[in-house]
Order: C-alpha cells, then structure tokens, then sequence
C-alpha cells in the first residue's frame, strides 16, 4: 500500500516538474524532421490557420483567435510545429541578451497547457520582428532541396516584411501565407499569394548579403549564435542574382513542369484579385477605426498602421508583371495560347499596350462592373452610406491616374478613387505617391 | 524468502524515499538559482588572436554552453590574405574598423540598432533598445524597454506611443538611466561613395563583428574567427 503510493507521488512529483516548461522537447531535430515540418507546413499552414474553430480531425483549435502580423505569422509557423511534434524551439533574444528564448521556459507553469502555449506565442510575438528574423535564419542556396514549404522569404529593412513558403508548384511558383500590420488588428485571417515577391522590392535598398533580403531558413538551435555567414546551408547565391531577375531565376531552378500561358494568366489575375480584395479589407479597418474614434485625424502610428503605399505599390507592381505578360504573348503573336475570354477579359483592362500604362489609363474610360468583369468587389462609401461595385480595369485605371489614395485620413471612396471633393487638413506622414517602374 | 522480499522493498522504498526528499526540497525550500545575465558576468574582453569561441550547443534552459574549437583564421591571418598591404599595421578588428571610417570619412553611419542594459533603483536588470527603422521611406526610431526577469529573460514594457516613437533625450533619460549603464551594444553600417561597405557590431565600443564588402572582395569576423572571400 505505501509503496504504491509512494510511487504514485514520485510520478505525479515528476509531471509536476515537467509540467513547468511551456512544453516538454521529447524529440530532436533532424532533417527527417525538418521534412515533417516541411510537409506539416504544405498541408496546415493557410489563411484560416488562427481563425479556424477546429482541425481538420474535429478537434479544437487551440491557436483560434491568435492576432498575427508579418513576422509573428514567420514564427508561428516554428514554434507551433515544434509544440505539437514535442521537439525544441529556441531563437535569439532579441533585446540583446545572451540567454535563447526557448520552450522550457516556466513563465506560464501555473495555467493550463492550452494557456501556457498561447502566452508563450504571444510572448515571441512581442519579442519578434522582420528586424530580429535574419539572426534566426539564414539565406540558402537556390534549389529544389533547400527552397521549400516551410522556408520564409524576408525582405530587406526597407520594405520589412516576411512570408511563409507553404508549397512550390511544379510550374516553380511559390503559394505564400503571410499578414500585414493592419492584417494583426483586423482580425485572425491570413493572407495568401501565388507568385514570387518582385525582387526589385524584397532587395530594395541592399542586395548585398548584408541585407539579409531573400529566402531563408530556420538555424539549428546550436548555430543560434553564430553570424549567419558561419552557419551551415548558408548561401550568398541569391545575392549574385540581380534582384529584377531573382524570382525569375527561382522560379527557372524549382520548376519542373512549364506553366502555360493560360495558368500563368489565370494565377496572375488571381494575385491580383486578392491584393484588390485585401486593400479593400485595409480600407474598410482603417474605416472602422476612424469611426471608433470619432473621425478624429491619426496618430503618427495609426497613420503608418492604416495607410497603405506599400500595398498600392505592390498591387500597381502585380498589374504592371500581368501587363508585361500581355505585352510579350502580343509581340510573340502569341496571344491565341489564351482562352478567348481571359482575351477579351485583358483587352479591356489594357486596351492599349503600345502606350505606357500611365497614358493607356488616361485615355482608358471608366468602366462600369458587368458580369464579365475580372475582379469584382466592392468597396464602401461612407458618403452614400452603400458599397459600390469595382472591377480590375477600374482599379487600374484609377491607380495609374493617381486617383486611388494611401492617406488612411481620407474616407473610403476617396481611397478608392471616387470624384469626391473632401477638406483634409489632418497631418501626412512620409511619401504616400505612386511609385512604379514598367 | 518472505523475509528477503521485504528487506527489498525497504531498501527500494529508502531509496524512493531520498530521492522524493530531495524533489521537494528542490522544489519548495531551495533558493532559486540565480539568472544569468549580464550582471554575473565578468565584463567581456575579446582577445582577437585567441582560438574562436563558437556556439555549438544549448545547455539548461537555453543558457549557451561556449565551447572553443580551434580555428585556424584568426583575424591576422585573414586579414594578411584578404588586405596583405593593412597586415602589418592593423592588429584588431577595432582597429581595422576605425582605419576604414578614416579612409571613408564621408560615409555616413547608419544606425541600426543600439542596447542599453542597466539596473533601474532596485538593482533589476532592464534593457533599452532603440531601433532604427523606416516607415514608408522615412526614418524612425522607436524605443523598447525590457525588464529582465528571474530566468534572465526580458519581459517587454508597454511605453504609450508618443514615447515609443522618436523619443527625444528628455524622453529617453525618463526611461534609461545612463549612470547605470553597464554594456553598451550598437549596431551600424555605412557605405563609401565606392563600392565599399561595412556593417560592425560593437559592445562597449569593441568591435564584436563586422563585415566588409568591397567590390568583389569579402572580409568579415566574429569574436575573432574571420573569413576572406575574394571573387573573381
């Protein structure tokens, strides 16, 4: 009787202790391992990751509700993949202190598991940042055993932001999951994109080494320490590569199959699609906050939460690469390899490609939403108090106009272009202008 | 045999017994052990032409264990392959830091990042960080305090957000106290008019790391263990 009792206590001592860690590591990372995650990432890791209510096995998912942004979805990605797989996670303390930030971490010893995990994440959200990122990765060599789900893209300090590789199509195209700033406030929805970043922007500023632009991935916890160039895997290959050629030159080495001009077409308008779609859901949180507040002018922080040139540059960049696309298939007499639809479609987008954009959208007339429209959506008017409908060819043809507007002061419409007059006299921070090369 | 039997299971239940002892006094008696942090340590000196000190494993608690491992580039070495003409001169990687800003004196330093880690009137460790950053092409800085806790890690301080952003030196003394200040880490870059450019991390105004990228050339150290990549 006392033996087994006495037995019972040590082991409820044991899990007592254990039970201290934010999570106890029974496993070892391995490169069979770094293929489960890369696997786990391929089949798990998607936009409704944190807004889930449960998995796809009917259980709960414990990380529902969780507000992510750029570098905190990065990090997710790690730190829940080795939670569940009982392996080791550690990173960098990014204050400046020796120490790894790591699981076994006693924090959170007295909540529940569920708790402790989430608290721990939140924990690594604070400390995180694109900023952080490059000392926990590292760049690699472009190729197919070294570019894969799981692998991250980060850009250089000038443009901060990051994405998940969660696939690489055989046609070479990355299927990326990312979030923005205002994507964190908004709520618990990811973001998606197929295509590669334009390397123009992921290097902008730095192409060197030194700027730790590229695609990256996870350091061994025993290299956490040492400079990225002493770290094994690292690669300066990608920095040999002129960024306007870079996703070309990735999208070359990881293909195995060719894309067709028709799936390139359809993949390129989808892109674009979603960035239409998701600056419409920035515009309408920036709308939100305003109205919380009184529509009262912004802060200096709200203003760069809320305000979105990157975004508007990003999308004129996606319209720019489809529009080329058009350009090269036209010159090749090439343009038949298109459905006659998707044809038509384009035409009135671009009506004119032996202009420049700029002046093919000044004499482009307004185009009224029809069911054959590419990218219908609709955005929200505050004056009218409705949504009004917009296609691709409209959003283009206000964006290459300067009618669309990244001042997260102005109401909707204006944002979107609609020939309102409006009185702003709230203060603007930094170069909210359309920048674009063709 | 009965007899044997017991004797057994009193030595095992002895045993259990010491071990559940020392558990719990671990565990409710036992003064915790004290965090590691930069207060116990002994102020870091580097000595360049040592052996490199690399990281290659994790002990307790995710304290680095620093193993030495023979190198054989010290920084001498490398630099008498990278720069033969600066061998003789040039003994430190300060030194060689300091002689490339003398030669680039119109290179501007861009700050990156700078740690302040002191002890507030209690004696607890904080560590300020201001990070130099851009915000849609213009340039802020934004101050992050972090207190460290009993495990030696930080525990991020909310500061409201005028404070945070572009703190000026009134805002920052109310955050910081300098007279306390006991390690100093920045971070920065510069880039000549040429195609020279460099990045250096420094503590207490050692050079802990830099890189040199110089047309085709590579040169870079950490804690001494350095690297000369020269390109065609």
């Amino acid at each position: 009787m006392s033996f087994s009792i006495l037995v019972a206590l040590l082991t409820l001592s044991f899990s007592f202790s254990s039970q201290a860690e934010v999570w106890t590591a029974t496993a070892k990372w391995s490169p069979e391992k770094e293929k489960e995650f890369s696997v786990w990432v391929q089949k798990n890791w998607g936009k409704d990751f944190f807004s889930k209510k449960e998995n796809k096995d009917g259980s709960a998912n414990i990380f529902q509700g969780l507000r992510v942004d750029c570098a905190d979805t990065v990090y997710s990605s790690r730190v829940i993949f080795a939670y569940l797989h009982s392996l080791p996670f550690a990173m960098n303390d990014a204050s400046g202190g020796k120490k790894l930030i790591t699981n076994s971490m006693t924090r959170w010893d007295s909540k529940s598991e569920k708790e402790k995990i989430r608290n721990f994440l939140v924990y690594v959200y604070n400390m995180v940042s694109t900023k952080s990122m490059h000392n926990d990765t590292y760049p690699v060599k472009v190729s197919r055993e070294t570019i894969v789900p799981g692998s991250i893209i980060l850009t250089t300090e000038k443009n901060h932001h990051s994405w998940v590789i969660k696939n690489i199509f055989p046609t070479g195209i990355p299927h990326l999951v990312f979030n923005s700033t205002v994507g964190a406030y908004s709520g618990p929805l990811l973001q998606e994109r197929k295509s590669w970043p334009n390397g123009d922007w992921v290097f902008e500023g730095n192409a060197t080494p030194e700027g730790n632009a590229g695609v990256r991935y996870w350091r061994k916890e025993s290299e956490l320490k040492l400079p990225a160039w002493q770290v094994s895997g690292y690669s300066e290959e990608q920095y040999a590569i002129k960024p306007g050629k870079w996703k070309y030159d990735l999208q070359k080495t990881l293909q195995s199959t060719e894309e067709s001009t028709q799936q390139t077409a359809t993949r390129l308008i989808e892109n674009i699609c979603a960035d239409i779609q998701q600056r419409i859901d920035a515009v309408k949180e920036s709308e939100t906050f305003l109205k919380s507040v009184g529509y009262r002018c912004m802060s200096e922080e709200e203003f760069d939460n809320y305000s979105t040139p990157s975004r508007d540059r990003r999308l004129a960049d996606e319209i720019i690469y489809l529009r080329n696309f058009l350009k090269t298939l036209v010159q090749d007499r090439n343009e038949l390899s298109l459905d006659q639809k998707t044809w038509q479609q384009l035409k009135i987008v671009f009506p004119n490609l032996t202009e420049t954009i700029a002046t093919e959208s000044q004499n482009q007339k307004r185009t009224v939403t029809s069911s054959s429209s590419l990218c219908r959506a609709k955005h929200y008017s505050r004056g009218q108090g409705i949504d009004k409908s917009i296609d691709l060819a409209e959003v283009k043809r206000r964006l290459f106009t300067n009618r669309l507007s990244s001042n997260p002061n102005h109401p909707p419409e204006v944002r979107f272009g609609e020939d309102v007059n409006i009185k702003n006299s709230c203060p603007s921070w930094g170069n909210l202008k359309l920048s674009y090369v063709e | 045999m009965s007899n044997k039997k017991t004797i057994i299971r009193f030595v095992v239940l002895v045993v259990l017994l010491v071990i559940a002892a020392a558990i719990v006094f671990r565990f409710f008696f036992a003064e915790p052990s004290p965090p590691t942090s930069k207060l116990d340590a002994p102020p870091q000196e580097l000595d360049h032409e040592a052996s490199a000190a690399i990281t290659d494993e994790t002990g307790e608690n995710g304290v680095v264990v620093e193993k030495t491992i023979p190198k054989g580039s010290t920084f001498k070495d490398t630099l008498a392959k990278c720069f033969p003409h600066l061998s003789e001169a040039i003994n430190t990687p300060k030194e060689f830091v300091d002689n490339w800003k003398s030669l680039n004196s119109t290179a501007e330093e861009e700050p990156d990042f700078i740690h302040y880690f002191f002890k507030d009137k209690n004696g607890q460790e904080v560590r300020a960080q201001i990070v130099y950053t851009t915000a849609e092409g213009r340039p802020i800085r934004e101050l992050k305090i972090f207190r460290v806790l009993e495990d030696g890690l930080p525990d991020p301080v909310e500061l409201p957000a005028p404070d945070r952003y572009n703190p000026n030196n009134t805002t920052l003394s109310k955050y910081i106290d300098f007279s306390t200040v006991f390690e100093t880490q920045k971070k920065w870059s510069a880039k000549s008019p040429g195609s020279s450019s460099i990045e250096v991390e420094e503590s207490n105004s050692d050079v802990t790391e830099f890189q040199l990228f110089q047309k085709n050339t590579i040169f870079r150290c950490h804690e001494g263990d350095c690297e000369c990549k020269a390109g065609n």
